[in-house]
């Protein structure tokens, strides 16, 4: 009776012999039946890739979205400084590479930018108290001048901008209509820069080309970014008052001087026409835009045409001007429908003959200076280097400018640039996503102001949305190629062998893999929305 | 917790608390116990889980480990429904109401040898989760044909495919007949849907019931990745249409697919379908749209 | 205070159930079991037994389920017979490996084909393998207290036992017995404490798999509880006697013969009391024999048999179920356990009853007389 052993182990809690199991499967080292193992490979995301800039926007909008809006600035501005100015005015190269758009509508990217931006006005940049000892003198206050300024300025280079008019900005100042970029928000954001930068600016001062050899002496490094002031003007036109470059008249709209004359015929299909012929209709003019092709051929951006057409003005399209002819108080323009011949477009049957107090060349544009056989020293930016471009290739051409000089300087390495940047990689595509485990939901469009009320002033036609209204908005970014510790995976795994790495620094992984136990099914990888997991062979 | 990504519900939140554990003795990509992870993140520690020869026999570990962090009976092949009214009754006894019993069975124990305990203890009523994790074949034995196996399938006993004579058994209508307190069929492969129908089965008292297709990679011939893909297919197709019985009594479809593909896709997608011809495809499609119409009216 | 009243059998079985009070029953109408279950059914419906009946579709689901709600920690009571243990079978082995506490009641009955309904132990014998105590018992009063005691001992051993009682001969006759106090029984079995059991505060798994190293420990460990079980048996009838006064145990001597009588009758359940009668009317006619029952089956009582037995030059074995091609099972065990005495007796293999074929005292008594025409190596039909 003294020997029951197993019935009094039993009763003292020792189960030994029994068929009860209570200690966790961890022990076993699964992770050993694996071919494949899962990878964390981050890709370049298309936004990043169309912008100019190279913005790193899936990272600002993941501080967006977190509602860390000044970290979030602190990234758009390392590579675009001036987010006020191109959230208004840049036609999103971005948004059109959107991957979302194959899902539902495309992230509105510079609703974003533009509010950051806004945001941006009241919290000046950090500045640099760094000096490298080093000078340079920038020709042009422009996007690209003052680009080049930020940049170089950041890396400690000391800067003096030359600008011939009273005031910075160049063309968005005065080529770009108050409507699309109010000039508080111009002047606010340049005011920002000057100041955190401390960037030496002269103003009324323009620099010939004869000068250009002394400054190359005073300065380590010169860069030139005069723009492209002035629109060129058809050469077969008579060279009299009544016939106008739409750059000139829109400089003197942003001058607020008297525009003489009421009826206003533009020529082209270009940003300047429109701005031209919008801008006159504000001040009450009649304004008629004749384009040579069709209107879905003109080069202006689509939301420019469909704003334009909302407040009433008239395009004729495949039109084409033959003969300008009259003096004194009207102008004759016989009008021809365009003929195709090859890519050229010339005059086909007369269709009529209209009058007008003036004409408008919105055609091209050239330089206003002289700059012709500059030094090599002489470092050329934005329009002036490139051609007629947006403000954010202007902007960019400025930084590739200033970093030529930081590279002269051997200050490169020092640079501050944003994520992806060295990635060679082709950007994601929407077929490298894995969207089923993606909800959708509408995009967060700006409100305009309505058409009727546009043509009475230069109200901004584009309204704002604050931050927090776009809170949602921020939340649709798809951050292809990037993670974002969604879970999805971890939600996925049948394993248990994902963990995520919320509060993971930039050296620790965002997704742990328990390799231990990670038979490598690969479903982590064919579920993430991103594309970022990959199966490789587990040797 | 951890935000969802799957719905615009952001009331919507995932546990992090796990109630398997890794290490486990699951294939590659196996979908029942990616299910399993799920229902006890739902469920919740207070689940007694009640479990009968499956996969999910060998899946839970051999002694002394366990994947379970909540307390699971392991019992005979046919008895998992009875075992569970008794696990459910004692604990009434104790008056330990808050605890929830999960019977937790395959195709095999569910639609073949465990059907009749099924009957008696939803006919009783009995006061439990029932989930059937069909994988739609005996995949522990190496995959012999149920009668939850599709036609047109290969299995090791259907070498040919699965006499298309021989309909997959419609089990949500066998349990409907014995007026269940909650009835759904889901996979995890729609995790908001699935999330929604646990939760429900959860609040909801007497027999519940729900069917999950769970996917097994070696028994469909598939790739283990395509595991959650391939039960979308399911879904997408109409093969395995998401299901709940509504307050009016009647089985509606709780997910229309937007844009539904053809059975034709979903066996393409599977290698266990390469022997089913053109024309019993098109039969299948048949039957698929005639149950959704009538699905519909 | 115990209380003596006329009962059925089964009504007996079902009082002696309630005294124990189980907190969940679960079983299936089968013949000649169902007097139980329905004596019990009408305890829980009058309130008279606070116990969640469990009225299952099968067998099987009835050991199920006690298996799950013994397994969640309660006291719990099935019962059974004949075609319906033969369907719990499978469960029947794995109960016991589970090591799980349970009282099962089988009234004992003939296997089918053909149909028979009637008294026939065949159906426990042949579960003899399962890892189950049983325990045969003569009259209702021994069942009702063995019931009482079987509860104890298996929470004890945390292996379940079998009662057995014989269809009809004893489930269907009445008989004058004591009640035991409920305070009495109270006091002798205190509420069931689940040494382990299915609890979201310990989680724990029962039944996993067990790799062929670990099962056969596991095998070896509940042999070696099986062999504890002997004492532990023993301890439990001796409390009982000590209590209640009614003295069991797992070999009993029921009626002495002359001091030198060298035979001796050995028999299972109702048909002792039987042999009582024919030993007795012997006796008269100067044949000495002497009788015992043989209350445990499993584990087998080797030691105590064989001591029973010493000194015996014949042992007269009589059987109520076969293993077919050997003979009787009954006999099979005796002659294993007698097998190691120096002085083997002569083990005489009768057949005595199959499917209620009627045992009069005189059956016994004319084999008995002529026990010399007894085959020796042969079973003995009748």
């Amino acid at each position: 009776m003294n020997n029951l052993k197993y019935i009094s182990a039993i009763r003292n809690g020792d189960f030994t012999g029994l068929p009860i199991a209570g200690s966790s499967t961890a022990v076993n080292m699964t992770g050993n039946w694996k071919f494949f193992r899962p990878l964390l490979k981050p890709k370049k995301a298309p936004c990043f890739e169309a912008c100019p800039l190279h913005i790193g926007i899936s990272d600002y909008i993941k501080e967006f979205a977190a509602g860390n809006h000044l970290a979030a600035l602190e990234i758009l501005r390392l590579s675009n400084p001036m987010p006020a100015i191109t959230g208004r005015v840049c036609p999103n190269f971005c948004q059109s590479a959107c991957n979302r758009t194959d899902f539902d509508e495309a992230l509105q990217i510079g609703n974003l930018e533009r509010a950051l931006g806004d945001f941006g006005l009241d919290h000046p940049h950090p500045g640099n108290d760094k000096d490298e000892n080093k000078t340079a003198a920038i020709i042009g206050s422009g996007p690209a001048g003052l680009a080049a300024a930020i940049f170089l300025t950041r890396a400690g280079v000391k800067v003096t901008i030359f600008e011939q008019n009273t005031a910075p900005g160049g063309l968005l100042r005065y080529g770009i209509p108050a409507y699309r970029l109010p000039r508080p928000i111009l002047d606010q954001e340049i005011d920002n820069i000057i100041e955190s930068y401390k960037i030496e600016l002269k103003c009324n001062h323009r620099i010939e080309s004869a000068q250009l050899k002394k400054l190359t002496a005073e300065y380590d490094v010169l860069i030139a970014a005069p723009g492209l002031s002035r629109s060129s003007i058809p050469a077969q036109w008579p060279d009299i008052p009544k016939i106008k470059g739409a750059l000139d008249l829109l400089a003197a709209i942003s001058r607020n001087e008297t525009i003489p004359g009421q009826n206003f015929v533009i020529i082209g299909g270009g940003n300047a026409a429109l701005d031209t012929a919008r801008s006159l209709k504000r001040l009450g003019k009649t304004v008629k835009i004749i384009y040579r092709r069709t209107r879905a051929e003109m080069p202006a951006y689509p939301d420019e045409i469909m704003e334009a057409l909302e407040e009433g003005l008239q395009i004729q399209e495949e039109v084409v001007v033959a003969k300008v002819a009259g003096t004194g108080d009207a102008l004759n323009l016989d009008l021809h429908h365009s003929r195709k011949d090859g890519k050229q477009i010339t005059a086909g049957d007369f269709l009529e003959t209209i009058t007008c107090d003036f004409l408008i060349a919105a055609t091209g544009q050239e330089s206003g200076t002289d700059f012709k056989d500059y030094s090599p020293e002489l470092l050329p930016a934005g329009d002036f280097a490139h051609g007629a471009a947006s403000v954010a290739e202007a902007l960019a051409s400025g930084r590739k400018a200033a970093e030529s000089a930081l590279e002269k300087f051997g200050l490169l390495a020092d640079y501050p640039v944003s994520n992806q940047t060295t990635e060679e990689s082709a950007p994601i595509t929407c077929t490298q996503l894995h969207l089923n485990y993606y909800v959708k939901k509408p995009a967060g469009k700006t409100p305009q102001l309505e058409a009727a009320a546009r043509n009475k002033n230069f109200s901004e036609v584009n309204l704002s949305l604050t931050l927090d209204q776009l809170a949602d908005e921020a939340e649709r970014c798809f951050h292809c190629g990037s993670c974002t510790t969604c879970g999805i995976c971890w939600f996925f795994c049948p394993d248990v062998a994902i963990a995520i790495n919320h509060d993971s620094h930039e050296a620790e992984s965002p997704i742990l893999f328990d390799y231990d136990h990670c038979k490598g099914c690969g479903q982590c990888a064919e579920v993430c929305p991103r594309g970022v997991i990959e199966m490789e062979e587990d040797l | 917790m951890t935000k969802n990504h799957f719905t615009n519900d952001t009331n919507w939140q995932i546990t992090n608390a796990e109630f398997m554990e890794s290490g486990h003795m699951a294939c590659p990509g196996c979908g029942a116990s990616l299910s399993m992870r799920h229902v006890l993140k739902v469920l919740g520690p207070e689940t007694i889980v009640v479990m009968p020869a499956c996969c999910w026999a060998i899946i839970a570990g051999g002694q002394p480990t366990t994947a379970l962090a909540t307390p699971l009976l392991h019992t005979p092949f046919a008895v998992a429904a009875a075992a569970a009214s008794g696990v459910r009754q004692a604990l009434t006894a104790q008056k330990k109401e808050n605890i929830q019993v999960l019977a937790w069975a395959g195709d095999g124990g569910t639609f073949d040898i465990g059907l009749q305990g099924i009957s008696g203890a939803a006919e009783r009523h009995e006061d439990m989760i029932y989930i059937c994790y069909d994988n739609e074949a005996y995949m522990n034995t190496g995959i012999q044909q149920s009668s939850a196996t599709p036609h047109g399938a290969w299995t090791t006993t259907t070498p040919g495919g699965k006499d298309f004579k021989y309909a997959k058994k419609d089990i949500l209508a066998i349990i409907k007949a014995h007026d269940p307190g909650y009835l759904a069929s889901a996979t995890i492969a729609y995790p908001e849907d699935f999330y929604a129908k646990i939760e429900k089965a959860k609040a909801a008292r007497g027999f519940r019931f729900i069917h999950l297709l769970a996917a097994c990679p070696s028994g469909w011939k598939i790739d283990s990745q395509n595991s959650l893909e391939v039960t979308r297919l399911a879904v997408e197709s109409g093969v395995f249409p998401l299901l709940e019985l509504n307050d009016s009594g009647n089985i509606e479809k709780t997910y229309e697919p937007e844009n539904p593909i053809s059975v034709k896709d979903y066996l393409a997608a599977q290698g266990r379908f390469r022997k089913v011809s053109e024309k019993e495809t098109e039969l299948w499609q048949s039957e698929i749209d005639r149950n959704s119409s009538r699905n519909t009216s | 205070m115990e209380k003596s009243a006329i009962l059925l059998g089964s009504e007996a079985i079902a009082h002696g159930v309630k005294l124990c009070r189980p907190q969940v029953i679960s079983a299936y109408p089968i013949t000649p079991q169902t007097h139980i279950i329905e004596t019990l059914s009408e305890m829980v419906d009058r309130g008279e037994l606070e116990s969640q009946y469990i009225k299952v579709e099968s067998e099987m689901s009835a050991i199920a389920a006690v298996l799950g709600s013994v397994s969640a920690g309660s006291r719990s009571f099935t019962a059974s017979s004949s075609q319906g243990l033969a369907m719990m079978h499978e469960l029947l082995h794995w109960y016991a490996g589970a090591r799980l506490p349970l009282v099962l009641v089988n009234a004992n009955r003939a296997l089918g084909a053909p149909w028979n309904i009637w008294s026939d132990q065949s159906d426990s014998f042949s579960q003899r393998d399962t890892g189950w105590l049983q325990i045969y018992c003569e009259t209702s009063q021994e069942a009702l207290d063995t019931i009482i005691m079987a509860y104890k001992a298996s929470e004890q051993l945390m292996l379940p036992i079998m009662v057995m009682i014989d269809g009809f001969i004893l489930s269907h006759t009445m008989e004058r017995l004591m009640i035991p106090a409920q305070e009495m029984v109270d006091d002798f079995l205190p509420p069931y404490k689940a040494p382990y059991q299915l609890d979201p505060g310990n989680p724990l798994t029962f039944g996993g798999a067990a790799q062929p190293d670990l099962f056969y420990e596991l095998k070896k460990a509940y042999s070696a509880t099986m062999q504890e079980a002997l004492g532990l048996i023993d301890q439990v009838q001796t409390e009982f006697a000590r209590k209640f006064e009614r003295h069991y145990s797992a070999v009993m001597h029921c009626q002495e013969g002359d001091k030198n009588s060298d035979t001796a009758i050995i028999c299972c359940g109702a048909m002792t009391g039987t042999a009582r009668v024919a030993v007795e009317n012997l006796s008269q006619t100067e044949i000495a024999v002497d009788l015992f029952k043989l209350r445990l089956l499993r584990p087998f009582p080797t030691t105590d048999l064989a001591a029973a037995l010493k000194g015996k030059k014949r042992v007269i074995v009589l059987n109520r179920a076969c293993s077919y091609g050997v003979g009787g099972t009954l006999s099979q065990e005796i002659r294993t356990a007698l097998y190691h005495l120096p002085d083997r007796p002569i083990i005489n293999d009768v057949m005595i009853s199959l499917g209620g074929k009627e045992v009069f005292p005189e059956t016994i008594s004319d084999i008995i007389k002529n026990r010399e025409q007894l085959s020796e190596t042969e079973c003995n039909w009748l």
